[in-house]
């Protein structure tokens, strides 16, 4: 092999130019860079950990890494309907941007009422269609913002109820037709 | 003026070169290596890299043919949740960890026995069709590049490729059409943010510099250590453009990956030469399998220092900062450091100072710091280099030895081969007699029983002759007197820790063997004699060239 350039031919050129701008890019790839103060992204197994439970990503860092990547939102959504027991969608009158006190999914059907005697509060009743696997976490994941997550009690007579406050952050994305809800 | 201050400091460099990288792709990369879902990070350094070499290659091919079975294997045993319950779930990538899930997983599950088999190294699926089988060793590199795959282009785009492949008919020929949709999907992003073009850029500057100083008929000599010291420092008067590297060791790893490039092109070409007209290889067509191929030997000789802070041997301090510092160029210079060994040199101690320099410029200090910094009063000499490289020889020697000592304690297999691999002549017939079987006498038996004997007889100079018996009792001082972590006795008591050591001990050895090919390397080139005078005249050149990079006034 004399590896003079001269003697390289075509193909011994292309190879020489692929092989060195693979090494080149790879170098580049792998030199961690100047800017590692921005934090990565979490990682689709860091979302589906948070999905499952299994390790929550703190709040104010999902919030920011949502608002940094709006694709993440997308993935986010997509885990967590893999590992939701039932998904109930964004509102067809989304566009209506109303608030919404009804909406259906798939095995369970969410109601916001009013609690009497004090307005300040909502009940959310959940009925479910199919008693197992029952759920015991509720979660909402608003347009934008960071998922709203709640745990449940069992179900009674096919039913979950929790008293929340209205102007909770819970309640607020529940009425947003726009957020996607999730029973786990 | 220098070309710093032209630029208006480091921030204007910073971005040049920053310009010709994708910072969604660094991104994408980055977000898989430093998954942490509590115990570590998700992946090792070795999958990363080798995600890194796929993704600079196109060479995902074959490994997204690889992926579909797995998501088909993870669909199955993921239950209610499918492929994300394992591929996500399994919080260190480790073969161990793949093959906990799924063995787990199969009991419940109707299929496994039926459309998919454990076998010993992974699983097995029996398609109508044929066979595929994904080893658990294999998973950890997959389940990050599906991780890479949906951090770069989605859940959406991602999900509805696998969704289609989980739907259509379980036949080993329906893999490939989906195989290639996600293939496609990763090749469109790619050309958008691929740095082909910065190192496309870099490739023909370099070419060029070549034949103008060297001929075109320049060969794989010519790339020596006069061309490396040439080009960094007539890089300004050749057109460099902004953004370019301009640090010595930059260029120094710019020429070695151009050496191994060069050998490519030759040996392509001596391929052609071989083949017979009118093969199917189409001209000018690289395979991308081929360029893994390049890139896998060129990074090898970096292989060990990754393994040492990779489980399970990273829970063992084989090596110092400094230690693993001084070998990193080595390593990362692969099979082509000994051929440039006063670069090396130069890099080890310039590149330092130049380090120093370029931290002192981003933080925008005083002239006067930068003066006395370009000015390389306070270097270390090649003299003291050179001595620092034969103490650590001593030093890697005696961790290597330690750590074989402490596989002899724990009764472990693979201290037989440590001995072999310091004293490669021995003669260990004498084992025969300690062993409980033997392989027509040529080859030791190590069979579980017999273990304890043979490891104990490698001590007894009368079994194995002195030189064996000397290097265990050295070892065994070697691992009385290393305090590092991982080394003392109540550590070692845990069979993980052994691990660590099994694992870790031929990459300590392996870093000593660069070592001490470089250091060949410089002996020859750079006789006793000669290295002060050398020393001066390069001390000379670097000061008055980093004078002119950093503005600074002579």
């Amino acid at each position: 092999m004399t590896g003079r350039w001269n003697d390289l031919g075509a193909d011994g050129h292309a190879m020489a130019e692929a092989a060195f701008v693979a090494l080149e890019t790879a170098a580049t790839l792998d030199d961690p860079g100047f800017d590692r103060a921005t934090p990565a992204r979490p990682s689709p197994s860091a979302l589906w950990a948070h999905a499952t439970g299994a390790a929550p990503i703190p709040r104010a860092e999902l919030a920011a890494a949502l608002l940094a990547d709006p694709g993440l939102r997308e993935t986010l959504e997509g885990l967590m309907r893999r590992a939701a027991v039932a998904t109930g969608p964004r509102v067809a009158a989304a566009s209506t941007a109303e608030r919404v006190t009804e909406r259906g999914g798939d095995g369970f059907r969410l109601r916001l009422l009013p609690a009497r005697g004090a307005v300040d509060q909502t009940w959310v009743m959940i009925d479910l269609d199919r008693p197992d696997p029952a759920p015991s976490r509720l979660t909402v994941l608003p347009a934008d913002g960071p998922p709203e997550s709640v745990a449940l009690d069992a179900p009674v007579d096919g039913a979950v109820q929790l008293l929340a406050e209205t102007a909770s952050a819970l309640v607020r994305a529940l009425a947003d037709p726009a957020a996607t809800v999730f029973l786990h | 003026m220098g070309v710093m201050q032209a630029m208006d400091g480091v921030s204007a460099e910073r971005t040049a070169i920053e310009g010709g990288r994708s910072a969604a792709l660094e991104q994408a990369l980055r977000t898989v290596a430093e998954t942490d879902l509590g115990s570590g990070p998700k992946y090792s350094a070795l999958v990363v890299r080798e995600l890194t070499r796929t993704i600079s290659t196109r060479g995902y091919g074959r490994p997204l043919l690889e992926l579909m079975h797995l998501i088909r294997i993870a669909e199955a045993a993921g239950g209610r949740h499918g492929w994300p319950a394992v591929l996500f779930a399994v919080p260190v990538a480790r073969a161990a960890g793949f093959r906990g899930a799924i063995q787990r997983a199969a009991g419940g599950c109707r299929a496994f026995g039926s459309d998919f088999e454990l076998v010993e190294d992974g699983v097995e699926i029996a398609y109508p069709d044929g066979r595929f089988r994904v080893t658990y060793g294999r998973m950890a590199f997959l389940a990050a590049l599906v991780e890479f795959a949906i951090t770069a282009l989605g859940w959406r785009a991602v999900d509805a490729v696998l969704r289609a492949w989980l739907e259509d008919r379980f036949a080993l020929r329906a893999a490939g059409p989906h195989a290639n949709a996600l293939a496609r999907l990763l090749y469109d992003h790619l050309k958008d943010h691929l740095p082909t073009v910065q190192a496309l850029r870099s490739y023909r500057r370099l070419t060029r510099f070549l034949s103008t100083t060297r001929g075109d008929g320049f060969g794989l000599d010519d790339l020596d250590d006069a061309t490396v010291l040439a080009f960094w420092l007539g890089g300004d008067a050749s057109g460099e453009e902004p953004g370019e590297p301009r640090t010595f060791r930059a260029t120094l790893e710019q020429v070695a990956r151009m050496r191994t490039a060069m050998q490519a092109g030759a040996e392509r070409r001596s391929v052609d030469r071989a083949a017979p007209i009118g093969g199917d290889r189409s001209a000018g067509e690289v395979d991308p399998d081929t360029l893994l191929g390049v890139l896998e030997a060129h990074d090898r000789p970096a292989d060990p220092l990754r393994l040492l802070a990779t489980p399970p041997a990273s829970a063992i301090k084989f090596l110092t900062g400094r230690e693993t510092e001084s070998l990193d160029l080595i390593a990362t210079l692969g099979p082509q450091a000994p051929a440039l060994p006063l670069s090396v040199l130069r890099a080890e101690i310039f590149g330092a100072a130049q380090s120093r320099l370029t931290q002192a410029a981003r933080r925008r200090a005083p002239a006067t710091e930068l003066a006395t910094l370009t000015a390389l009063t306070d270097c270390e000499s090649y003299d003291q280099r050179l001595d620092y490289w034969n103490r650590l020889d001593g030093q890697l020697r005696r961790i290597a030895l330690a750590s074989l000592a402490a596989l002899l304690d724990a009764g472990r297999a693979e201290a037989v081969g440590e001995v072999l691999a310091h004293v490669p002549d021995a003669d260990l017939s004498g084992l025969r007699g300690v062993a409980a079987s033997g392989d027509g006498g040529r080859v030791v038996s190590l069979g579980e029983r017999a273990l304890g004997g043979v490891l104990a007889a490698l001590a007894d100079p009368t079994v194995v002759g002195a030189a064996v018996a000397g290097v265990v009792v050295e070892a065994r001082a070697a691992l009385r007197a290393v305090s590092r972590r991982g080394f003392g006795p109540e550590e070692r008591r845990d069979p993980s820790g052994i691990d660590g050591f099994a694992a870790g001990a031929p990459a300590v050895r392996s870093a000593r063997e660069a070592l001490a090919r470089i250091r060949r390397a410089v002996d020859a080139v750079l006789p006793t004699d000669d290295r002060g005078g050398r020393f001066a005249v390069d001390r000379s050149v670097f000061a008055e060239r980093f004078a002119e990079l950093y503005g600074v006034a002579p």
